[in-house]
């Protein structure tokens, strides 16, 4: 049987020849017999999504990298108050992901109330990380010195805006994900795609610490400003 | 990872010591980032260190949380690695760097 015939006779298709309707069932990924990924096609569109994303993160550090090493004297201008609470916003979106994967795993259980809690937990979660950032925004902006170091703070409004921005979408997605899923209107597959988002926005958030805040910090500064 | 038949997504028991342990290791290297920041290594040391320490929460954050480690692995082979490449071509400018070290502008 030629190759031809033999993808004639994929399961579903209608057999062109007499001799193709008694052929057995192509199961090869070769032929389109199975999905070659194995997933969901809502899942497979998130990660193509997620790809083209951290590409755009990876650019805008790379850029802060080329950036911080060029300079020997890179302005060191975050202090330990900084860094303590960097960290504690590096523990919320942590503690966020956990609840995160609660959420997913009552949604695979068929748990809908709870499933809803852990998503609305996450979304709050995400509010606490945007609003001690923006607390911190102000702080920086209030104490920026009139035309001073403009590539190292233009490098930290660039990446931690994008990533407060993704942290905002975030939490409308997850607010409207949340009140649809206990509404009957979404599948657990759904909040499984709502989860891959979220764990990204945390993912980035670990480059996204210690390149703008570890390396430009001097903790002999301590605390204050 | 699992093979699975024909249009079926990647379905695993929840295994919550995994994920709280996962949770715990990524609070530890990250704490572990901080004291970094507190003994005085060079720059570029630093920066290979923290870099090092990133990749390993970000496998910890794919593998586990975004369940990769439960997928096929022809889909993990695609989105692994065009990324990592991707990521990677981007790479190439930065020993460029080392040479404007010598110059101001």
């Amino acid at each position: 049987m030629s190759e031809a015939t033999a993808e004639k006779a994929v399961e579903g298709a209608a057999p062109a020849t007499a001799a193709a309707a008694h052929a057995p069932v192509k199961s090869d990924p070769w032929y389109g017999g199975v999905a070659p990924f194995g997933t969901d096609s809502k899942k497979f569109g998130m990660w193509l999504f997620i790809m083209s994303d951290s590409i755009t993160f990876a650019a805008i550090l790379m850029a802060y990298t080329y950036m911080r090493i060029a300079d020997p004297d890179w302005p060191l201008v975050f202090n330990a108050q900084s860094v303590v609470l960097s960290t504690i916003m590096t523990f919320v979106l942590l503690s966020s992901s956990l609840t995160m994967v609660l959420g997913v795993a009552a949604a695979e259980a068929g748990k809908r109330k709870r499933a809803a809690a852990w998503i609305f937990a996450t979304a709050f979660g995400g509010v606490a990380f945007t609003v001690i950032h923006a607390w911190e925004w102000s702080h920086v902006i209030h104490d920026l010195p009139e035309g001073a170091m403009p590539m190292m703070w233009g490098c930290f409004f660039a990446a931690t805006g994008m990533h407060m921005l993704h942290v905002t979408i975030g939490v409308g997605y997850l607010v409207i994900l949340g009140l649809a899923y206990l509404s009957g209107k979404f599948k657990p597959v759904d909040v499984e795609v709502a989860g891959l988002y979220w764990h990204f926005v945390d993912l980035v958030w670990m480059f996204v610490f210690p390149l703008i805040y570890l390396m430009s910090t001097d903790m002999t500064k301590g605390f204050g400003h | 990872m699992s093979d699975h038949g024909a249009g079926h997504t990647a379905h695993h028991e929840f295994n919550l010591k995994e994920n709280l342990g996962n949770w715990f290791f990524l609070l530890a290297l990250t704490l572990l980032e901080v004291w970094l920041a507190y003994i005085h290594l060079p720059p570029v040391t630093m920066l290979v260190t923290l870099l090092g320490l990133s990749g390993l929460k970000a496998a910890g954050i794919i593998a586990i949380f975004m369940h990769m480690k439960f997928e096929k692995l022809s889909f993990v082979l695609v989105v692994v690695s065009l990324t990592v490449l991707t990521i990677a071509l981007l790479l190439i400018i930065v020993p460029d760097a080392y040479v404007l070290q010598n110059y101001r502008w």
